[in-house]
């Protein structure tokens, strides 16, 4: 099947039912193309081909037999390597992890089994989904499929790169500060991180547990919505899960938006982070796209991004700090160099700080909460700078300076990285959308509106066409 | 902009924290990583005399 691999979730699940494509033939497309292109890309930590072969075979004998498990169904996801798959030992790309096999598949991943989708491969991230790109681990970091030697973002590196590299149509990822948004901007796919507790988190190693979210990562809006509605809903194990009934998330992709409300953030980018030049003549295409798709979009300043980011990154640091501790006292030198520093910086927040942040989050959300009340979406650049090259260690540093992803973090709502074209060198822009609590369907309206206006996913990456 | 701390401080209290083994190895990594999150601290607002409890369980 020519190009198949390039195919959506829903064209895929259409072929699958027409007869046109059969699941072992689609997924062994996929397993000839990470054993070819991968060795350049570095996206997989490890591939089961017979398993996911033998999921593929069991997909295609349920529907041959009637049992139609949904959109999801024969469809391959790639897993983050922090979540957990029954039977795969979970590295979250680092010397310091449990060895033995996961005795219980993760949360999302058992949810992903019972919509039909086929776990495909434990996918590459920065060390425990903060360190990174680090050339000190035993594996490499995954690089950038529009530029090899461009940063692909992080910490959902991997899923960010294979989905642009045509190595798989789905990934889950995980966003503690940007990590689903930023490589999913950087690689030129959409991501979307959920409300906080949308998604049920048990099996999944934490990095800060207040800020932790599990989210899906696609190469197209609907596809995107899709995977969210077999990842979403309520975990009574997970005290953080939200009790919310199942639901369509794309059940308002299509409709017009015209009368909606865009909330522009454009002083986070012009103002805060000082952004490159093509980056904010990207936002303001943006923001004009949704004008001429009838949205009225008004510029509003939600107080000093930094109050949101640096609040968010304290809380991160206390609270990964917690968690590696006992790590980082007894074995420091089996952690990455960028993750060890990183995480350290926890230790040097009192007690009183830890709390004064929790305060301060409480008025932030507040306010987020008054702007998204009053508006539809919020627009927002995703960062400040484009992908720098991956092996610069002080451009990385203000990469992650100039990030504007973790005030969503911070207060919870969901936000989404939607591809937004490509600058002079070729690599993706992207924006983000966020909305109040619990309005991911509206997102996915607004987000495939400009997509369909649009003709970014036509473009791939050179090097694996 | 207040001037930053020492360094000679710094891998002190990093030994408090248990972290002599880094201090030893590592100790511009924890240099670093000390006056990065200090600034970032200095950026949080303080909510002053506002009856706000940091919630146990965070609820959007």
């Amino acid at each position: 099947m020519t190009d198949a691999h390039w195919l959506s979730i829903a064209e895929i699940g259409r072929r699958y039912r027409s007869g046109a494509l059969h699941p072992r033939a689609y997924v062994e497309g996929l397993i000839d193309r990470v054993r070819t292109l991968d060795g350049k890309l570095g996206a997989f930590l490890k591939l089961d081909a017979a398993a996911a072969l033998a999921d593929a075979d069991r997909a295609a004998g349920e529907l041959r037999e009637g049992v139609d498990r949904g959109p999801l169904h024969g469809i391959p996801v790639g897993i983050k390597d922090i979540v957990a798959v029954a039977g795969d030992a979970t590295t979250a790309h680092s010397r310091v992890h449990d060895p033995n096999p996961a005795r219980a598949d993760a949360f999302v991943v058992a949810k992903l089994r019972k919509a039909g989708a086929i776990p495909f491969g434990k996918l590459a991230l920065h060390e425990h989904a903060i360190g990174g790109p680090s050339f000190d681990l035993p594996a490499p970091p995954a690089r950038n499929p529009w530029d090899l030697a461009a940063m692909p973002g992080g910490s959902s590196s991997g899923s960010g790169a294979a989905l642009a590299a045509g190595l798989l149509p789905a990934a889950l990822g995980t966003d503690t500060g940007g990590s689903i948004r930023g490589p999913a901007g950087f690689c030129g796919v959409a991501g979307l991180k959920p409300t906080y507790g949308r998604v049920g988190r048990r099996g999944v190693l934490p990095l800060a547990w207040s800020l932790d979210h599990v989210g899906p990562m696609t190469r197209d809006v609907r596809d995107n919505a899709l995977l969210l509605g077999a990842i979403a809903g309520h975990d009574p194990h997970d005290p953080t899960s939200l009790a919310d009934a199942d639901e369509d998330f794309a059940r308002d992709i299509g409709k017009p938006i015209a009368g909606m409300t865009v909330a522009y953030a454009r002083v986070w980018h012009t103002r805060d982070v000082a952004a490159e030049r093509e980056t904010a003549a990207g936002m303001d295409a943006a923001a004009e796209a949704f004008r001429r798709l009838g949205a009225k979009v008004v510029e509003i300043d939600p107080g000093p991004f930094a109050v949101y980011g640096s609040t968010n990154w304290a809380i991160l640091a206390s609270e990964a700090f917690a968690i590696h501790a006992a790590d980082l006292r007894a074995r420091p030198e089996a952690y990455g160099a960028r993750a060890r520093e990183l995480i350290s910086a926890g230790a040097f927040v009192s007690a009183a700080d830890y709390l004064r942040c929790l305060r301060a989050r409480a008025t932030l959300k507040a306010k987020m909460d008054a702007i998204l009340g009053a508006h539809d979406a919020l627009l927002c650049a995703g960062a400040g700078l484009p992908p720098c090259r991956i092996d610069d260690k002080d451009a990385v540093q203000k990469l992650l300076q100039a990030s504007l992803r973790g005030a969503f973090n911070l207060t919870g709502h969901p936000a989404i990285a939607v591809p937004a074209g490509f600058d002079g060198r070729g690599l993706p822009l992207s924006f983000q959308l966020a909305s109040a609590a619990r309005t991911e369907a509206k997102l996915y309206r607004l987000a495939a509106a400009y997509e369909a206006a649009h003709d970014w996913g036509a473009r791939k990456p050179a090097e694996f066409i | 902009m207040s001037e930053p701390e020492p360094a000679t401080e710094i891998l002190a209290r990093a030994r408090q924290a248990g972290l002599a083994r880094s201090a030893d190895l590592y100790p511009d990594e924890l240099v670093r990583a000390a006056r990065g999150i200090a600034a970032h601290l200095r950026n949080v607002p303080d909510p002053g005399d506002v009856a706000l409890e940091p919630a146990h369980r965070f609820v959007p």
